[in-house]
């Protein structure tokens, strides 16, 4: 079925570090280290892995925010913008790139309150965002737009009167979200939307986000360490760890069938409702982007590890259509391509 | 029966606004609970249900406006707080903000031995640090004079819960520790309390919204709604076979990472924290599916089973299944 699907966003070999000068000494944090994916239309695409695995990191590039430190170093992202061609970001002017966001892509970030203006009521945040990326509409236009959406996405309407504070924090990551999505982007990209959120509100935002993407049929990236949450909505998951990913594969086969030592620990470490053994959680720690192991990452870690694996970095084998694993339990794979 | 530490009634009041507008919110209210030696009690809840007042009540941060705490017996005064004496001790959530980033970890290990004079000597004192810090798999010499920035998150926690250990304590109060910290790192931490209660006797008072890891560590539980305990038994009946609506709503809402368990259903989320707060009569009226007239207008009394307290009008008159 992926076969027949057009990709909305697409990165070839993609490298993204941090490079640290300090007293002369340079310092280089390999966080996306040779990341190929391929992004369709209309699917909920997860993304996994532990603290400091280049997750954030990864969304920053392909969201095209290259920030220093942050450096685009070798690699190309493409996006699908009039349906037909790609186009290659990382060629694209500022303000090209500009016009993009909010319109074909759009970010969630996770702090929700280091977003929204706190001095400004939220229908004045609205007014500044619509007013920068539409422009040419009056402030009654802009409000009702404002209204509609709140109202469609089911919030309450005093909202907008309110000022940031006076919102709880579910509340307000909601209005994030419904800012993300006012202009119905293609693409959203949701950086850990419900961390630190408790439980039940954390299934209220996951409930919309769905509703969003249905009603828009549009594609969301979302990053997050919570399987929970991957399990519940989305299509595809990719595991990232150390820089690359490591496996990807539908969100069925991730849990039933897990095929890397890594994400066989990610899901056997989740605990589950009656049933209290003891579960073991990944052994050691995650290594530092600034000195990688040499091989594998995984290796110091594994409790597979064979002789090949201290030597060489693993290619990706293709298992099947929808499932690749870059590991050498399952033989050489192909160096450079994924899926 | 042995009582490690006792709540009796514990009210906290906050008043807020002045003149007409002003409100008081009460965002403990009547709470009483008691944790057992070598146990871990788990305090349950959505954001801003009082759990945390509860917790810095307890460790003497905020004054209670009513009832009291009792402590192996003794009840808390003004000048006798729990959190003074070196049975008790607390792990906070976030541990970039629990370690001053311009002081060296060690040195708030140092102060804890000074400040309850647990070693005659600087040896005797690095060996206490260094035995603390295996218990949590970590050494003295690879933590020795260094910033907080030069661990992980997941390492600076486990430093926490090894600068709790350093009294001795019989209980810590560890408030959300791992909210912050990523899902492997989750399991070995909560891991840590497991054994700390199996081999050296530690009750645990473990405040957390997150269920799954509640049920899989904690022995009873407590599941606290804008205020008030609504139900509260062992950790089996309780999220097993949950009573009180609200119980239902929580254990219904855990994402499980099980792909056949997907949600299905909508919920309602609540719209104002505080409107809750000042609602007369049952709390949780407003979100309640099963919510009757009697609900809006009188607070239910708790009732009793043989190991579950509930409270909830749905139960009134039916002091046995």
């Amino acid at each position: 079925m992926t076969g027949e699907r057009q990709t909305v966003l697409r990165t070839e070999q993609l490298k993204a570090f941090y490079v640290l000068e300090m007293y002369g000494t340079q310092k280089v944090v390999q966080a996306v280290n040779g990341v190929d994916m391929k992004i369709y239309e209309n699917e909920i695409y997860g993304i996994a892995g532990e603290s400091g695995c280049g997750k954030t990191t990864l969304l920053k590039a392909l969201f095209n925010d290259f920030v220093p430190p942050l450096r685009l170093i070798s690699g190309k992202i493409y996006y699908r913008t009039n349906w037909v061609d790609e186009i290659d970001v990382t060629r694209m002017s500022p303000e090209e790139i500009r016009q993009l966001r909010m319109q074909y892509i759009s970010y969630i970030p996770q702090g929700s309150m280091s977003v929204l203006n706190p001095v400004i009521k939220l229908k004045n945040t609205y007014e500044d965002f619509i007013g920068s990326h539409l422009g040419g509409q009056s402030r009654e236009e802009t409000f009702e737009l404002a209204r509609k959406q709140i109202l469609a996405l089911g919030l309450p309407k005093n909202v907008l009167e309110l000022y940031p504070h006076q919102l709880s924090g579910g509340m307000r990551q909601r209005v994030t979200i419904a800012l993300a999505s006012l202009l119905k982007p293609r693409i959203m990209i949701g950086d850990e939307p419900t961390t630190a959120l408790d439980v039940v509100v954390q299934r209220g935002v996951i409930q919309m986000l769905k509703n969003i993407q249905e009603k828009l049929q549009n594609t969301i990236i979302l990053v997050t360490h919570d399987m929970g949450v991957h399990a519940n909505i989305a299509d595809r998951i990719g595991i990232m760890y150390a820089g690359k990913i490591v496996e990807e594969a539908t969100t069925g086969q991730i849990f039933d069938q897990p095929l890397h030592p890594y994400t066989r620990f990610l899901i056997n470490s989740l605990p589950k409702f009656g049933d209290k053994h003891v579960r073991d959680s990944v052994p050691g720690n995650p290594p530092s982007l600034i000195d990688l192991p040499t091989g594998c990452p995984f290796h110091p870690r594994c409790p597979q590890v064979m002789e090949i694996c201290h030597q060489q970095i693993p290619g990706f084998s293709y298992l099947d259509e929808n499932h690749t694993v870059a590991c050498w339990l399952f033989g050489e794979g192909i160096h450079g391509q994924a899926a | 029966m042995d009582k490690l530490l006792e709540v009796n009634e514990l009210t906290k009041r906050y008043s807020q606004g002045g003149g007409l507008a002003r409100y008081i919110c009460t965002a403990v209210d009547h709470v009483s609970f008691y944790i057992k030696p070598a146990e871990i009690f788990t305090l349950a809840g959505e954001s801003g249900c009082g759990k945390t007042t509860t917790a810095n009540l307890i460790l003497g941060f905020e004054e209670a406006t009513s009832g009291a705490i009792f402590h192996n017996g003794k009840p808390q005064t003004r000048k006798e707080k729990v959190w003074k004496t070196e049975g008790v001790q607390a792990i906070f959530q976030d541990p970039f903000c629990s370690f001053n980033q311009l002081r060296t970890v060690d040195s708030y290990f140092y102060e804890t031995v000074r400040y309850f004079r647990l070693a005659r000597s600087k040896q005797e004192a690095i060996d206490r640090i260094d035995q603390k810090l295996r218990l949590v798999g970590l050494t003295y010499q690879e933590f020795a004079g260094k910033y907080p920035s030069e661990f992980s998150g997941g390492q600076l926690q486990r430093i926490s819960i090894a600068r709790a250990l350093v009294s001795d304590p019989k209980l810590i109060i560890a408030d959300e520790p791992v909210s912050m910290v990523d899902a492997s790192l989750r399991m070995s931490i909560v891991n840590l309390f497991k054994q700390f209660r199996d081999k050296l006797g530690v009750s645990i008072l473990y405040i957390t919204h997150d269920l799954a890891t509640a049920y899989y560590i904690s022995d009873r539980i407590a599941i606290m709604f804008r205020g008030n305990i609504v139900e509260m038994g062992t950790v089996e009946e309780v999220l097993m076979n949950p009573r009180h609506p609200y119980s239902k709503l929580l254990r219904d809402s855990i994402l499980e990472a099980d792909p056949k368990k997907r949600k299905t259903t909508a919920i309602t989320l609540s719209e104002l924290e505080l409107d809750e707060y000042l609602r007369q009569g049952c709390k949780f009226a407003g979100r309640c599916p099963e919510v009757t007239e009697n609900c809006k207008g009188v607070a239910p009394m708790d009732i009793q089973f043989s190991d579950v307290m509930v409270k909830c009008h749905k139960y009134s008159g039916s002091q046995e299944i």
